[in-house]
């Protein structure tokens, strides 16, 4: 027959650690803040072993994470490289859509408002040479296009048609050194003939007298059978009046800038008329 | 007619480059002009015959994309043509760079006859706007030369200056 003692040995063991950890939770419950010395103990213990398990589970995760589940992600992510370049792409598309569409509704509103019958035209190329000023048009004699005609922009004149072919035009600059035109200042009204300079334009014969001043606007008179009157030709930047001589020397910046050209108008031979 | 084709390919892509490409890629009015270089590589490497008619139609094509003097650069040309093969055979030719010194004299009497042979044709005052560009001028065909030569040597193309039988030297 077992003893008493070793017969309930287990159930007093089992109430004694009952009793502790009552006892141990009861202690923690009042004193919650403090750290007790055996949770300290096992504290210190456990820490490195349970960095080292984080250490362990983190690196499994990051295998599983990292490798194993991103089995597509490579593809995935070439996939959305390949979108985000194609979606750029149509974005600067659209962003020059949208230049494109101001600089034509601007040149819509300029037709418009001068009631001339004009021929809208890209320019598909400049000249070949550095020392001429010339550009080629998409416009040629099958749209209607003949020597000699004006092509203008909402800024202003651009130049005049030359060397038509079916499908394409050349266009003589106004800035290039054949180009004279015949031109009126705006304010005292006195007509000179503006030749093309390179990179600006020289007005000339207006006579010394004529007072005149810089940033007046030079139009185009209309008398010499190219231009009709009162198109801008660019404006007055500055004046060299010699003591001597009949004519002042007038230098005139286009208002169109001829580098940033994609778009013109060419006027038919009803608009000149 | 394998020279020929050759030549109206590199002629066409030259001026297309030129007339095209530069200036959509640099926004400036001066531009490197590989015609006049074509004009100075057939002038020292073609026989003088063959190579004077080349230059003149390609000058002639030119004209069809520069300037608005239709006949100009096919005569400017065909005297470039004729002073480089002058030059080429009074000077030492073995340096690979005499390309490179007679592009920069081609440009000089290029500009100098234009200036001349514009006056001709009612062209007005051009010469402020020659003057202007032609340090430009002379930068961007001495670099052009330069890349030209690389080309020339990568290709394999002959760069061996054309030595004239004796019935030919008048």
């Amino acid at each position: 027959m077992l003893k008493p003692s070793r017969k309930y040995r287990t159930l007093i063991l089992a109430c004694l650690l009952l009793l502790v950890a009552l006892l141990l939770y009861s202690t923690h419950l009042r004193k919650r803040p403090d750290t007790s010395l055996f949770h300290r103990m096992v504290l210190q213990l456990t820490a490195p072993l349970e960095g080292s398990v984080r250490s362990g589970v983190r690196y499994l995760t990051g295998l599983w994470d990292g490798y194993v589940w991103l089995v597509g992600t490579g593809e995935k992510n070439r996939n959305l490289q390949a979108e985000n370049r194609k979606l750029q792409a149509e974005l600067t598309r659209l962003v020059e859509v949208r230049f494109e569409n101001q600089r034509l509704k601007k040149l819509l509103t300029f037709r418009e408002q001068s009631n001339l019958t004009a021929l809208p035209a890209q320019i598909v190329a400049e000249d070949a040479s550095s020392w001429f000023r010339t550009q080629m048009i998409d416009k040629g004699a099958t749209d209607g296009v003949i020597d000699g005609l004006p092509v203008v922009v909402a800024e202003g004149v651009v130049g005049r048609t030359f060397q038509v072919t079916t499908g394409q035009a050349r266009v003589l600059l106004v800035n290039d050194a054949s180009s004279a035109i015949a031109a009126t200042l705006q304010n005292s009204r006195s007509r000179g003939v503006c030749r093309g300079q390179g990179d600006y334009l020289l007005l000339d014969y207006i006579d010394h007298e004529v007072d005149v001043r810089v940033g007046e606007l030079l139009l185009t008179s209309g008398t010499g059978g190219v231009f009709p009157k009162g198109l801008v030709i660019g404006v007055v930047s500055e004046i060299r009046r010699a003591d001597y001589g009949l004519f002042q020397t007038i230098r005139i910046r286009p208002s169109v800038d001829f580098s940033r050209l994609e778009e013109v108008l060419v006027l038919s031979p009803g608009a000149i008329e | 007619m394998k020279p020929v084709l050759l030549l109206v390919l590199a002629a066409l892509g030259l001026i297309l480059v030129q007339a095209v490409l530069w200036p959509w890629l640099v926004p400036l009015v001066v531009k490197p002009d590989l015609v006049l270089l074509l004009t100075v590589y057939l002038a020292l490497t073609s026989s003088p015959n063959r190579g004077a008619v080349a230059v003149f139609l390609l000058g002639s094509w030119y004209d069809t994309l520069a300037g608005s003097h239709p006949g100009l650069h096919g005569v400017v040309l065909l005297l470039v043509f004729w002073v480089v093969r002058y030059f080429s055979r009074r000077m030492n030719t073995e340096s690979s760079f005499f390309i490179i010194s007679m592009s920069l004299l081609a440009t000089l009497l290029q500009a100098l006859l234009i200036i001349c042979f514009g006056s001709f044709a009612g062209a007005g005052r051009l010469w402020p706007v020659i003057f202007a560009e032609l340090p430009l001028q002379l930068i961007f065909n001495f670099f052009s030369g330069l890349i030209f030569l690389l080309l020339v040597s990568r290709i394999g193309l002959s760069l061996q200056i054309y030595v004239p039988r004796d019935e030919e030297l008048v």
